[in-house]
């Protein structure tokens, strides 16, 4: 106990509480919040109001009836809570390294030799006072809730803790978002991905990986729904063990989800960004690259480079266990959350496969597959300051790059398997409820379809671009990788490659198109033909049958395309082999800079 | 005479918002054998749709030889080509007699186009039936046909096939719908969709003591009800339900050599002497005159006339109106000393201070709020009435829209008192549904409505007549309450129109004991306008004692489809006009016009009060009402209209 009382230590033990509480009440601020509560509490309540009682919305009426007034304002302004906490806790938990830089004394606290936790949890911590703030200024709203009957006191009791949770949730993750990119980054991500999980948390979805208490909040309208049949699937999770079901609570799922993700967040303020001190930029405060005394001054101002270098030197100042074990604290919560996201994904399309033709099913697997591979190659790359960073794995050291092409490969081929396998699945499942169905009535076979075989065929003939697209993936993946190797920053690399990636698919494909499409170059057109290639637009037209213009029907007759996955694999291969090319570079001139120094 | 059904109709297609369920059935699946016994199987759209706006369909399973079933079956509901039927809600229940019957209720929502229910038993199928929704056009002339196998009229397929002197229908189409006796609705309201329930010869009428109120009750509140001639069991049926006095005209009418329209209450009976619109050869002529003969008896746009323009106010009533403006007030004040005030006055002040004046404030406004839920439990709502009383030889035929509003209570009743009193409730889903919202502001501003769901076919009784009703209405929320009751003594208003000079003269005289005001008289028939068919409404406007003017028709001239509709409001005056004391009279003139067919012609007034319906107890306050009187002035007070072919041509409007 007095080793977790002195680890905790670390949040009323900080400067930056310290100066929060000092800052809290001020009229200016006090007054600014509460205004804009009751900006937000008043209108709501009233809409919703309104809309449950005298405007003609089907199902609030149903919803304000069923629950009563009381509860149903309690729902409401609990919602009002969360909307307003997603935008203000980010905002006010920002600023702990642009603050300090902005007023010139970030150096004084690196040198302090503050550790990274205890600096910026006392922020974190503040964050319960100011919640408390906001939930005195919504008494008379929840007050008045109470007075009109109905509302459930453990609802409310659940919602506030669930409120709590989600208000140091908030703030922990904006920390390890500021210590990983620019603060106002930080805030607009946070905000961005919080709002979004919110309004997805309002639909009747069944969501094991709940992160935002809206679903818990929403709940008692689900009910509603639900007791009604106007929801067919269920809204709650639920367990299937020995043919009995057991629905799991959303606030326990919030409450562990939002736990789980709010250790991994807090474990990020500690780890902070990847270490990235190469000799560019070793110098505090000021980043120097070779030849920078024949550039102009503004060449020569490198904000991100400088910003980045000064929080890696406060992140000097943690703790060398983290050092010592660091592969597997960062790369570990990383693929959890991709790999966790990305099967609930595919979880969740599965489970809804019911209402999706093969086709429309078909469509979302590939998308979903696509877009998987996309988010792994983005979240697996480094650019040039930490593509050699070594990182310690106990007794082992091993390159950022090498570790990142293992998690990106790694997960390539996990998406290509469910990609591919997927249809099979939910075909299984089909035929399963169809059999279910019953098949001795003739009379209506026209209600129960057989399996279809042509459509199968087809879905299947389509499934084949599964391989094609994990080519392409490791194409975009090796020109990021070797991008990377070139550019400072990694969004540089990432945005390049995008256009590149862009130019390289329309740009031949578009230049033979026009040589289609104008009667003057058509007699040249089969010549040309050729340099649409590089596009996988024409493969992919002709794998789907989909409804294509006479001057693409023509493109593909001369059937080029069929080369275009050939192709790709020896691009793919020719850029991996250009990027291990770069990495050894760029590895070699570390090694002989360090030797230089020492 | 159509203008209770239709004014019914109104607000029952947006009331009772379901489908009817048009069943193709194979006559030999219907009785089918579970564990050796015969059993029939009936299945169909019933009742009104609950809050959730789902509709009931009813499985009913039941034993003819009254042994009790053992066999164990399963019903299947399976809806097509989405498989998204949403069965609502289910429940089984076993008849009084245990195990001789079952029946299933499902509320469903409409989703698909093709709904086949099936009973399995040994996942074998016993019986099937499918059926396709359909919606039916309130703008339709909507004709229901009670008969043995379901067989529906059946209209000219075009105008020149059409036979008979009747007006063209034009624009209306007709619409034929059928079911068997025992489809029957057990109340009135949904009938109301229908200008004419055809009751075949073949039909069987052996129906439940609820059926026949409700047939008789369409008939007495202005629906029109074709019955086979002579004294058949739909005449008697009839005989038996309706007020005595009504029952006196069936009675002559049945005696009558030539069947002829005969009103009874405010509605009207035809005869069918030998099954001429299902049986004959002729049948499709019988028909198509019918459906023309019906939309004749079309009514002028009578709510434009009846409303007075404060009722078309949208928005809360009194006091809901003043209670929510109370919550509002609270909560403004609290965000304005909260936000602006510490801003502006405690900019300079101590935290102590800021804290202190917070901690008074909230802690003030949670004191208020603590109490703005009971005082808004105890206020009263508001209620908002519409009648429509139709005078006729038999007595009054009032119908009722209660509009009942909620200032922030809970709980509350209404009790009330009348003659033959039948209520609705409408649940609140329904009445704030859109499409009521449409018909309801559409009834006021006498816009064109838009299509609206079909009616829904009862097929089990159901106890809806209550005099005593527990409103569960959330707060600020809105209920309808729709009610017919009888006035059987009460005398009709004499009206006679003449033709002197070369113009109508009408004259008016009160017998009935109800103190008019604003009495108008509203003549409507078709002429010949360009060339066109033409329907055409001259409207007095409110004779006002003291003061004469002169015709000063006001056109108003609107193309509907190739139609013209002309209005003429003619403000006119009477020297006797006096309508504060019972007995006094009214004239007035109006021009001559080109008249082709006979003219329809109401009279119409407020009168202060409910004439038959009488709120006894209510935890509604009434803040604005309107309570008209309409009687149609029956054609043989009306000149002949071959003398109005007349000198001034509508043309030269």
């Amino acid at each position: 106990m007095k080793v977790l009382a002195r680890k905790l230590e670390v949040f009323w033990d900080s400067p930056n509480l310290v100066r929060d509480i000092g800052s809290l009440l001020s009229a200016w601020r006090i007054g600014m919040w509460f205004c804009l509560l009751n900006m937000v509490l008043g209108p709501l309540m009233a809409i919703m109001i309104y809309m449950g009682s005298i405007e003609n919305e089907e199902p609030f009426v149903q919803i304000s009836q069923q629950l009563g007034l009381g509860q149903y304002l309690a729902v409401t302004l609990m919602l009002g809570l969360c909307g307003v906490l997603t935008v203000l806790i980010p905002l006010r938990a920002s600023g702990l390294f642009e603050g300090p830089r902005w007023a010139k004394f970030f150096d004084q606290i690196v040198l302090s030799g503050i550790s990274p936790e205890r600096y910026l949890a006392g922020r974190i911590a503040s964050q319960n006072i100011f919640f408390v703030v906001i939930l005195l200024a919504s008494m008379p709203y929840a007050v008045f809730g109470l007075s009109m009957g109905g509302t459930k006191f453990s609802y409310v009791a659940g919602s506030l803790f669930a409120l709590c949770v989600y208000a140091n949730l908030l703030s922990v993750a904006t920390v390890a978002m500021g210590a990983l990119f620019h603060e106002t980054a930080a805030v607009l991500i946070t905000v961005s991905i919080a709002a979004a999980l919110f309004v997805f948390g309002l639909f009747p979805i069944a969501l094991p990986g709940l992160f935002t208490p809206a679903h818990y909040i929403i709940e008692p309208f689900h009910q509603v729904m639900r007791s009604a049949e106007q929801l067919q699937a269920s809204y709650k999770f639920v367990i299937n063990y020995n043919g009995a079901a057991y629905p799991l609570s959303s606030l326990l799922l919030f409450v562990l989800n939002g736990g789980l993700l709010g250790l991994i967040c807090f474990l990020f303020c500690l780890l902070g960004p990847v270490h990235c001190l190469v000799r560019e930029n070793s110098t505090f405060g000021e980043v120097v690259m070779p030849g920078d005394t024949r550039r102009k001054r503004l060449f020569r101002m490198r904000f991100v480079l400088r910003r980045r270098s000064e929080v890696a030197f406060f992140y000097e100042n943690r703790n060398p266990l983290l050092t010592r074990w660091e592969v597997p604290l960062r790369y570990a919560p990383v693929c959890a959350l991709l790999g966790t996201s990305l099967f609930l994904t595919f979880g969740v399309a599965h489970y809804y496969s019911h209402e999706t033709s093969l086709q429309e099913f078909a469509a979302i697997n590939l998308t979903l597959m696509c877009t998987g591979i996309v988010v792994a190659a983005f979240a697996f790359c480094s650019d040039r300051m930490t593509e050699t960073t070594e990182m310690r794995f106990g007794r082992f050291t091993f390159t950022k790059g090498a570790l990142d092409t293992v998690a990106f490969l790694f997960f390539a081929m996990a998406l290509c398997a469910i990609g591919y396998w997927g249809i099979d699945l939910r075909e299984a499942s089909e035929l399963r409820v169809q059999r279910s169905l019953g098949t001795e009535v003739e009379a209506f076979s026209w209600l129960i379809s057989s399996p279809d075989k042509s459509q199968l065929a087809y879905v299947m003939k389509v499934n084949g671009l599964c391989p094609f697209f994990l080519i392409l993936g490791l194409e975009i993946y090796a020109m990021i990788r070797l991008l990377g190797c070139q550019f400072w920053e990694r969004s540089s690399a990432v945005f390049v490659t995008f256009i590149f990636i862009l130019a390289l698919f329309g740009v031949p494909l578009g230049a033979t198109m026009v040589f289609f499409s104008h009667q003057d170059l058509r007699p040249f057109a089969q010549s040309v033909a050729f340099l649409s290639v590089p596009s996988p637009i024409p493969l992919i037209m002709t794998t789907v049958d989909d409804q294509v213009g006479v001057e693409m029907g023509r493109l593909i007759d001369t059937g080029w395309y069929q080369l275009t996955p050939l192709f790709h694999v020896l691009f793919g291969l020719t850029l991996a082999g250009w990027a291990v090319f770069c990495h050894r570079k760029l590895k070699e001139s570390r090694s002989e800079s360090a030797e230089g120094h020492t | 005479m159509i203008l209770l059904p239709r004014f019914t109709g109104l607000m029952l297609l947006a009331s009772v918002a379901s489908v009817l369920a048009q069943p193709e059935e194979n006559p030999k699946l219907k009785q089918i054998t579970l564990d050796g016994i015969e059993v029939d199987v009936r299945c169909g759209i019933a009742g009104q749709v609950d809050d959730n706006l789902a509709m009931p369909l009813i499985l009913t399973v039941s034993n003819t030889t009254a042994e009790p079933i053992d066999a164990v079956w399963e019903v299947e509901f399976l809806d097509y080509p989405n498989r998204q039927l949403k069965v609502v809600r289910q429940e089984t229940e076993l008849s009084p007699k245990m195990k001789t019957s079952r029946r299933t209720r499902l509320y469903l929502k409409r989703e698909g186009t093709i709904l086949v229910v099936r009973l399995l038993g040994n996942a074998e199928v016993l019986w099937q039936r499918v059926m396709t929704w359909e919606t039916a056009h309130r703008s339709a002339i909507n004709i229901l046909t009670v008969s043995a196998n379901r067989e529906r009229l059946r209209f000219a397929p075009n105008k020149e096939a059409a036979v008979g002197i009747m007006p063209d229908p034009g624009e209306r189409r007709a619409v034929s719908s059928a079911i068997q006796s025992w489809e029957l609705p057990t109340h009135s309201p949904p009938l109301c969709m229908f200008k004419a329930v055809v009751i075949s010869k073949d039909a069987d009428l052996s129906l439940s003591p609820a059926q026949e109120r409700a047939l008789a009750d369409y008939l007495v509140f202005g629906g029109t009800i074709v019955v086979p001639g002579g004294n058949s069991p739909a005449l008697e049926l009839l005989k038996s339900n309706v007020p005595p006095a009504a029952a006196e005209a069936i009675t002559n009418a049945a005696d009558m050599k030539t069947p002829a329209p005969t009103r009874i209450g405010s509605g009207m009976l035809l005869f069918d002497a030998e099954d001429y619109f299902l049986r004959t050869e002729k049948s499709t002529d019988a028909a198509t005159s019918l459906a023309k003969f019906l939309e004749y008896e079309a009514e002028p746009a009578f709510p434009k006339f009846l409303q007075p323009s404060n009722h078309a106010r949208r928005g809360l009533p009194g006091n809901a109106s003043k209670s929510l403006s109370m919550v509002g007030i609270v909560f403004l004040l609290y965000a304005l000393l909260t936000g602006p005030v510490i801003w502006l006055l405690l900019r300079k002040r101590s935290r102590e201070a800021l804290a202190g004046y917070l901690g008074v404030t909230i802690s003030v406004f949670c004191l208020i709020a603590l109490f703005v839920g009971p005082i808004l439990g105890m206020r009263k709502g508001d209620i908002q009435w519409l009648s429509v009383t139709e005078l006729t030889p038999d007595g009054g035929y009032q119908w009722t829209m209660l509009s009942m509003t909620s200032a922030g209570g809970k709980n509350h009743q209404i009790e009330l008192q009348g003659d033959r009193l039948r209520s609705w409730l409408l649940p609140s889903t329904v009445t704030n549904d859109y499409r009521f919202s449409r018909y309801g502001w559409g009834f006021r501003q006498n816009m064109r409505m838009e299509e609206s769901m079909n009616i829904s076919l009862d097929l089990l009784a159901e106890d809806i007549q209550k005099t005593k009703q527990d409103v569960q209405i959330s707060p600020w929320g809105t209920r309808l309450l729709l009610t017919n009751s009888y006035l059987p003594q009460t005398r009709q208003v004499d009206v006679r129109i003449g033709y002197r000079s070369q113009a109508i003269r009408i004259g008016v005289v009160n017998n009935s004991n109800l103190e008019l005001t604003d009495s108008k008289i509203i003549v409507s028939y078709w002429a010949q306008n360009q060339g066109q068919e033409t329907y055409v409404v001259l409207n007095t406007g409110i004779l006002l004692p003291g003061a004469r003017k002169e015709f000063g028709p006001e056109i108003v001239d609107r193309q509907l489809g190739n139609r013209g509709f002309i209005n003429m409001n003619i403000a006119g005056f009477v020297p006797y006009h006096n309508w504060e004391r019972t007995g006094g009279c009214a004239s007035v003139s109006l021009p001559g016009t080109n008249l082709s067919r006979t003219p329809n012609a109401y009279f119409i007034a407020r009168v202060t009060g409910s004439p038959s319906l009488k709120i006894k107890q209510s935890s509604f306050e009434p803040n604005l009402g309107t309570h008209l009187v309409v009687q149609r002035i029956e054609p043989n007070r009306i000149i002949d209209p071959k003398r109005l072919m007349a000198p001034k041509a509508i043309d030269q409007y």
